[in-house]
C-alpha cells in the first residue's frame, strides 16, 4: 500500500487539518514529528556492499511513494537538546545538533524515488540573494539591494536610493534576550544619515534595501502552479507600515482575497520552478507607483494565514495534492 | 474620489434586513447597522464608480451619501481603489472533513451510561469539540476521570467546555490543576454559585466563570441576545447553508438518549442498544442540519440571521423562529 510520508512537527496546527482532510479521504499516511522522531519513532539506516535500506518503524522508505515536508521540528527543543542545554557552555549541544542535522540529511537522501512537497533539498539550497536572482531572472520586478560591509559603500547606495531605505537580516528575523530586554532583529528604516554617524568602517555583511511606498503586501500561498494570493492592508496602520508583522491585535490589518494579473502569475510560476519548488509562501509589495515587487518566497510558510481570512480551503488543496502525487 | 470605486473589504459582509440591514466584520467580530438604500449601493458599488452611483440623487443626497461612504472608510470598513475586479468577493463555502463537529454530554447524579465509551464513539466521529454540562456536583475525581478518557483517546477530539455545578468542596487550585493537565479545556462555567463573577487565575491565561443561575436541566438553553452573537468566518458560512446550532452536532442526554439536542423531545435511540455512529448517519437525524435561517418564519427577514445561534428546541411549529427571541425585525425592537 503505498503512503504518504508527513515530516512535520510536535503540535502544528495546519498539519493537524490536513491530516483530517487525508483522513476524510481515506489515504494512508504516517506523520513523523521530527521534534520528537528520535524518542518516539525506530529509525534504521542499513548500508552494505549490495544496498542500503532505512526503516522508520515498520516502514521502508520505499513503501513512500510521497513525502510532505510541512515543517523542520524545533530540535533545540527536544529532551536530548534540553538535557546537554548548558553542559561545557553549550558545546554538547552544539555539536548534537550538527549531527542530528547530519542525521536529517541522510533521512532526506535516502527517498530518491519518492515525489515530494517541497522538496528538502531544494528548500536547503535556497537563499534569500538566490531568490531574489532567480525572481529577477523570471521577470518579476525585486527591490535594489546591496550587501556589503562597508562603510563608504553603504553611504554610496543610500545617495543613489535617495534616503529612502531599509535593513533587514540576511537570514530570518529573531527576537531575543532577557523577558526585560527584548531585542526585534526584523526590517527597519534607515536614516538618511545612518551610516555617516556609524563610527565603524567595517561591520557583519547586511543587507539594504530600497524602501517601497507599499500600496498593499500581498501574501502568495503557491501550489503546483496555482496562486492562492491576499492582499494585507497594512500600511493603514502606522504600527505596519514598515513590517506587518508588527502585529496590531486590537485592530488586526485588513486580510482580503486577490487576483493576481496574470504577468505577474507567469512570472511566479516561472520563478518557482527555477526554484525546484512546487509549494512555497510568497511575500510581495505592491507599491503606490503599481509595481508588484518581489520580496521573497518562504518554502514552509504558514498557509493558515492566507486560507483562513480568504476561507481558500488550503489545508483540502494540500491534502488533494499529496493524493494526486500518490497516483 | 467620484471616479473611483468603493468596495467593501471582502471580510465585511452585508446583511439585509427587513428594515434594515447589517455589516458583519467576520475579521474583527464586530457589526453595524446600515440603512437599506447605502446597503443596495454598495451591493452595487464593484460594477459603478462612486460618481455612478450617486448620479441619480439630488446635490443634498449625493453629499449625505458620500459621507456615509466616508465613514465607512474611516472605520476601515471600505477603501477606495481603481481596480475592483482585483479584489474578488470572499468565497463563502463552509465545509468540513469531519461527520460530526460538536457534542453535547449531559450528566447528572442518575445518569449511569458509560462517558468513555460515548467519548470514544466521538472520536471515532471525527468530533473536534465536546460540551461537558453537569447538573449536579461532582466531585473532583470524577472530572479527572471524565477528562482522562478524552486524554487518553486518539486526539481528535480538541476543545472541551465544561458546565459544572458548584461543588464547595472543589477549590480554585483543583481546577488550575485540572485545566492545566487538560489543556484541550478551553472553558469553565461553574453554576449555581453562591456569588456570580469571573475568576481569573493570578499569572495564567485561565479562567474560571461562576453564575448564581441554578442550571438543573437542560431546558437552561435557546436564549437569543445580542450577546451571544458571533461574527466570525467559520459560524456566518455556516448559518448560511446549515443550521448555526444542530449541524453536525449530536448530543447524549442525561438518560443516554442519543439526539440532536438534549432540550429536544425526539430520541432516535439509546446509548444503550445503538451506536452514535448509526444514529448520526440517518437521513432522520441530520434533517434538522439544513434548517437554516433562511427556512424559518421571522428570522429569514432579520438582519441578525447569520450571527445568531439558532434554536430548534423550544418552537411552537417547525419553521417558527426559537420562542426566547424577543427580536422583531419588522419594528427593529427587542421585547
Ligand atoms: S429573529 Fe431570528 S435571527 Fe433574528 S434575533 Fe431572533 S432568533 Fe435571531
Amino acid at each position: 500500500m503505498p503512503m504518504i510520508l508527513i515530516l512535520t512537527a510536535h503540535g502544528d496546527h495546519s498539519t493537524d487539518q490536513t491530516i483530517d482532510w487525508l483522513n476524510y479521504y481515506n489515504v494512508q499516511y504516517q506523520r513523523i514529528n521530527i521534534d520528537d522522531l528520535l524518542a518516539n519513532h525506530t529509525v534504521a539506516y542499513s548500508i552494505d556492499h549490495n544496498h542500503s535500506e532505512f526503516t522508520i518503524d515498520q516502514h521502508q522508505t520505499s513503501d513512500f511513494k510521497v513525502v510532505w515536508f510541512r515543517k523542520s521540528g524545533v530540535f533545540r527543543s527536544s529532551d536530548l537538546m534540553l538535557q546537554s542545554k548548558n553542559i561545557l557552555s553549550d558545546q554538547l549541544s552544539s555539536f548534537l545538533s550538527f549531527e542530528y542535522t547530519a542525521f536529517i540529511q541522510a533521512l532526506t537522501i535516502s527517498f530518491t524515488k519518492a515525489k515530494w512537497l517541497c522538496n528538502i533539498e531544494a528548500v536547503n539550497s535556497l537563499d534569500k540573494t538566490k531568490q531574489l536572482i532567480l525572481a529577477s531572472k523570471a521577470g518579476l520586478d525585486i527591490p535594489e539591494s546591496l550587501i556589503t560591509n562597508d562603510r563608504k559603500q553603504a553611504i554610496a547606495f543610500l545617495q543613489k536610493l535617495k534616503g529612502k531605505s531599509i535593513i533587514k537580516p540576511l537570514a530570518e528575523s529573531e527576537i531575543f534576550g532577557t523577558p526585560e530586554n527584548k531585542y526585534s532583529i526584523s526590517p527597519k528604516l534607515l536614516s538618511k544619515d545612518f551610516f555617516r554617524y556609524f563610527k565603524r568602517k567595517k561591520f557583519l555583511p547586511s543587507l539594504i534595501q530600497e524602501y517601497l511606498e507599499k500600496d498593499i503586501e500581498l501574501r502568495i500561498f503557491y501550489l503546483d502552479s496555482e496562486c492562492y494570493a491576499m492582499a494585507i492592508f497594512s500600511q493603514l496602520d502606522e504600527q505596519t507600515k514598515v513590517d506587518y508583522r508588527n502585529y496590531n491585535f486590537k485592530k488586526p490589518n485588513r486580510f482580503v482575497p486577490y487576483n493576481l494579473p496574470k504577468t505577474i502569475l507567469k512570472s511566479i510560476q516561472c520563478f518557482m520552478e527555477y526554484a525546484g519548488l512546487n509549494t512555497g509562501s510568497i511575500d510581495m509589495i505592491k507599491t503606490k507607483s503599481g509595481r508588484f515587487v518581489f520580496l521573497e518566497v518562504n518554502p514552509k510558510g504558514q498557509y493558515d494565514m492566507v486560507s483562513n481570512p480568504c476561507n481558500y480551503f488550503l489545508e483540502e488543496k494540500i491534502a488533494l495534492s499529496l493524493i494526486n502525487k500518490l497516483n | 474620489m467620484g471616479n473611483k470605486y468603493i468596495r467593501l473589504f471582502a471580510c465585511c459582509l452585508i446583511v439585509k434586513g427587513n428594515r434594515r440591514a447589517t455589516l458583519v466584520d467576520l475579521q474583527r467580530g464586530d457589526f453595524i447597522f446600515l440603512p437599506l438604500q447605502i446597503a443596495e449601493l454598495l451591493l452595487q458599488s464593484n460594477s459603478v464608480t462612486v460618481a455612478q452611483l450617486t448620479s441619480a440623487y439630488s446635490e443634498e443626497d449625493a453629499g449625505e451619501i458620500s459621507k456615509y461612504f466616508d465613514h465607512l472608510i474611516k472605520n476601515e470598513y471600505a477603501f477606495y481603489t481603481d481596480e475592483p475586479e482585483s479584489f474578488p468577493l470572499l468565497c463563502l463555502d463552509w465545509k468540513t472533513p469531519n461527520h460530526i463537529t460538536n457534542a453535547i454530554i449531559d450528566y447528572d447524579r442518575n445518569s449511569f451510561f458509560n462517558i468513555r465509551d460515548v467519548v470514544n464513539q466521538l472520536e471515532q466521529l471525527g468530533c473536534a469539540t465536546i460540551q461537558f454540562r453537569f447538573y449536579d456536583a461532582f466531585d473532583f475525581s470524577f472530572l479527572m476521570q471524565t477528562l482522562t478518557h478524552v486524554a487518553d483517546g486518539i486526539g481528535k477530539i480538541r476543545s472541551i467546555e465544561l458546565s459544572l455545578c458548584y461543588n464547595p468542596l472543589i477549590s480554585k487550585l483543583q481546577y488550575l490543576k485540572l485545566i492545566n493537565l487538560f489543556p484541550r479545556v478551553i472553558s469553565v462555567v461553574i453554576h449555581s454559585a453562591p456569588d456570580g463573577y469571573d475568576y481569573k487565575f493570578p499569572g495564567s491565561i485561565h479562567e474560571l466563570r461562576y453564575i448564581q443561575q441554578k442550571i438543573t436541566n437542560e431546558t437552561h438553553c435557546g436564549f437569543i441576545s445580542p450577546e451571544y452573537f458571533r461574527a466570525n468566518k467559520y459560524f456566518f458560512t455556516e448559518s448560511l447553508q446549515f443550521n448555526s446550532c444542530l449541524n453536525r452536532k449530536i448530543a447524549v442526554d442525561k438518560t443516554g438518549d442519543i439526539k440532536n439536542c438534549p432540550a429536544m423531545k425526539h430520541s432516535f435511540g439509546s446509548v444503550f442498544s445503538t451506536s452514535l455512529l448509526e444514529i448520526s448517519h440517518q437521513p432522520d437525524f441530520q434533517k434538522v442540519w439544513s434548517m437554516n435561517k433562511d427556512k424559518i418564519e421571522v428570522c429569514k427577514d432579520c438582519e441578525f440571521r447569520y450571527m445568531c445561534t439558532d434554536c430548534r428546541a423550544f418552537i411552537p411549529d417547525e419553521y417558527s423562529k426559537p420562542a426566547k427571541c424577543k427580536y422583531d425585525p419588522y419594528t427593529m425592537s427587542w421585547a
